[in-house]
C-alpha cells in the first residue's frame, strides 16, 4: 500500500480539500458544494497561500519526541491521523516546508512526495513492524525487474542483457551474494543466504529510512535498482531508465505518447528521487574530524 | 517559490577540508543531483497533469446552466 496524502488543517476562511483517489473528505471551514460528494480522482480547491516555516522546538534527533515541526500560517501541520508532524532532521524539515511553499493557488498533494513519505513514516497506516517491512522489501528480489528476463524479441533480450547485467554484477560484488537472472516464468532462484544478507543489511536502517527504502522498491519494482540508488551507485534518472527498460524499448519502436509515457516517467522519477532523498535525509549523520597536519 | 531557506541550509553543512578526494563531497553532489531531479520531475509532472488530466464532471448547477436553466432553491432541503 502506498503512502497516503497529507491533510491540511486549514485556517477557517480557506477552502482546502484532501485529495485522494475515490473521494474527498471535508475538513473544518470548508464550504460544502455538490461536487464534494462526487467521486473524482483529484481536485484542488482554492486555498489561501500559506507561508511555511519550519520551527525548531528541540534541536536534537530522537526516535519519538523532539524533532522539527512544520508551521503553516501559524498552525502546526498534522498527519492524516492527526498526529503532530515532526521530522528527525532539519534538512528534511526544510525540504518539506519547501514543498508546501511551492504550492500556489491550489494545493496539489500529488506533487508533495516528501510530505507524503513523512506522513507514512509517522502514521504507519499499514501497521507494519520493522521486520515486516524488511521482509516485504527482500521479497521483491524473487521477482526483481532486472533479474526477470525475456527471450523474445531478441533485440529486447539483448538490451536487457547489456543494461541489466552490469547492475546485477555490481550488487553481487557489493554485497558478496549470488543473484543471477532467469528467463523462467517463475523468476530467478534466489539463494536463502542472499536473502539473509539483504535482511541483515536492511536491518541497519532506522524505521523511517526503511519506509523510504520499501517505497522506492515498490515504485521501481526492483530491490537491486533501489540499493543502487541508496548506495549512490546510479542516479535517479538511470535507475528509472533501467526500471522502465521495456517501456523505453517499446517507445523507441512504436513512438512516444506524451500524456501517458512522459507522465509516467516524470511521476516515477519524482517518486524515486523523493524516496531516495528521504532515505538519505533520515539516515544522515555528519561529523567533522580535524586532521592533524603531519610535517 | 522561496529558495532562500534551502540555499541557506546547504552551505552551512559544507566544510573546507584538506581532503583531496572527499567522500562527503560525492555524497553531497549525489544529494544535490537527486534533489534537482525531484524538483524538475515534480514540475514537469505537474505541467503534464495540468495539460492532460481530466477536469472531472460538471456539477448539477453547471449542467443546468448548459441549457439555460437554474436549479430551484429549496431552503428546507429536498423532500
Amino acid at each position: 500500500m502506498g503512502p497516503l496524502p497529507a491533510r491540511l488543517s486549514p485556517p477557517t476562511t480557506s477552502c482546502c480539500s484532501r485529495e485522494r483517489p475515490g473521494g474527498t473528505r471535508r475538513g473544518p471551514g470548508l464550504r460544502p458544494t455538490g461536487r464534494e460528494e462526487a467521486v473524482l480522482p483529484e481536485r484542488e480547491h482554492l486555498s489561501r497561500r500559506s507561508a511555511c516555516s519550519s520551527s525548531i522546538p528541540q534541536d536534537f534527533y530522537s526516535d519519538s519526541p523532539g524533532g522539527y515541526e512544520i508551521n503553516l500560517d501559524h498552525r502546526k501541520l498534522k498527519t492524516p491521523q492527526a498526529k503532530l508532524f515532526t521530522v528527525p532532521t532539519e534538512a528534511l524539515a526544510i525540504a518539506v516546508a519547501t514543498e508546501w511553499d511551492s504550492q500556489k493557488d491550489t494545493i496539489k498533494f500529488y506533487t508533495m512526495h516528501l510530505t507524503t513519505l513523512c506522513n507514512t513514516a509517522l502514521d504507519n497506516p499499514t501497521q507494519r513492524s520493522k521486520a515486516q517491512l524488511i521482509r516485504a522489501a527482500v521479497k521483491f528480489l524473487d521477482t526483481d525487474t532486472v533479474c526477470y528476463r525475456v527471450e523474445e524479441p531478441p533485440a529486447l533480450a539483448e538490451l536487457q542483457k547489456n543494461e541489466w547485467d552490469p547492475i546485477v554484477a555490481w550488487a553481487e560484488k557489493r554485497y558478496n551474494v549470488t543473484i543471477g537472472s532467469s528467463t523462467s516464468i517463475l523468476g530467478p532462484n534466489i539463494p536463502a543466504s542472499t536473502k539473509e544478507t539483504f535482511i541483515s543489511h536492511l536491518a541497519s536502517y532506522n524505521m523511517w529510512a526503511l519506509q523510504g527504502i520499501e517505497y522506492v522498491i515498490t515504485q521501481l519494482k526492483s530491490l537491486i535498482l533501489s540499493m543502487g540508488l541508496i548506495d549512490r551507485h546510479i542516479t535517479v534518472e538511470k535507475a528509472v531508465l533501467l526500471s522502465r527498460l521495456e517501456e523505453e524499448y517499446q517507445i523507441q519502436r512504436w513512438g512516444n505518447v506524451e500524456w501517458a509515457h512522459d507522465y509516467d516517467l516524470c511521476e516515477l522519477r519524482a517518486r524515486a528521487a523523493a524516496g531516495t532523498l528521504f532515505v538519505h535525509l533520515c539516515s544522515e549523520s555528519s561529523s567533522v574530524k580535524h586532521k592533524v597536519l603531519q610535517d | 517559490w522561496r529558495g532562500g531557506e534551502v540555499s541557506r541550509h546547504v552551505p552551512s553543512s559544507w566544510q573546507v577540508t584538506s581532503e583531496k578526494l572527499c567522500r562527503a563531497q560525492q555524497e553531497l553532489h549525489f544529494q544535490a543531483a537527486t534533489y534537482l531531479c525531484l524538483l524538475r520531475s515534480v514540475r514537469e509532472h505537474a505541467a503534464l497533469h495540468q495539460e492532460y488530466h481530466g477536469k472531472g464532471e460538471r456539477s448539477p448547477e453547471e449542467v443546468a446552466g448548459l441549457v439555460g436553466f437554474r436549479l430551484p432553491q429549496q431552503p428546507g432541503g429536498k423532500g
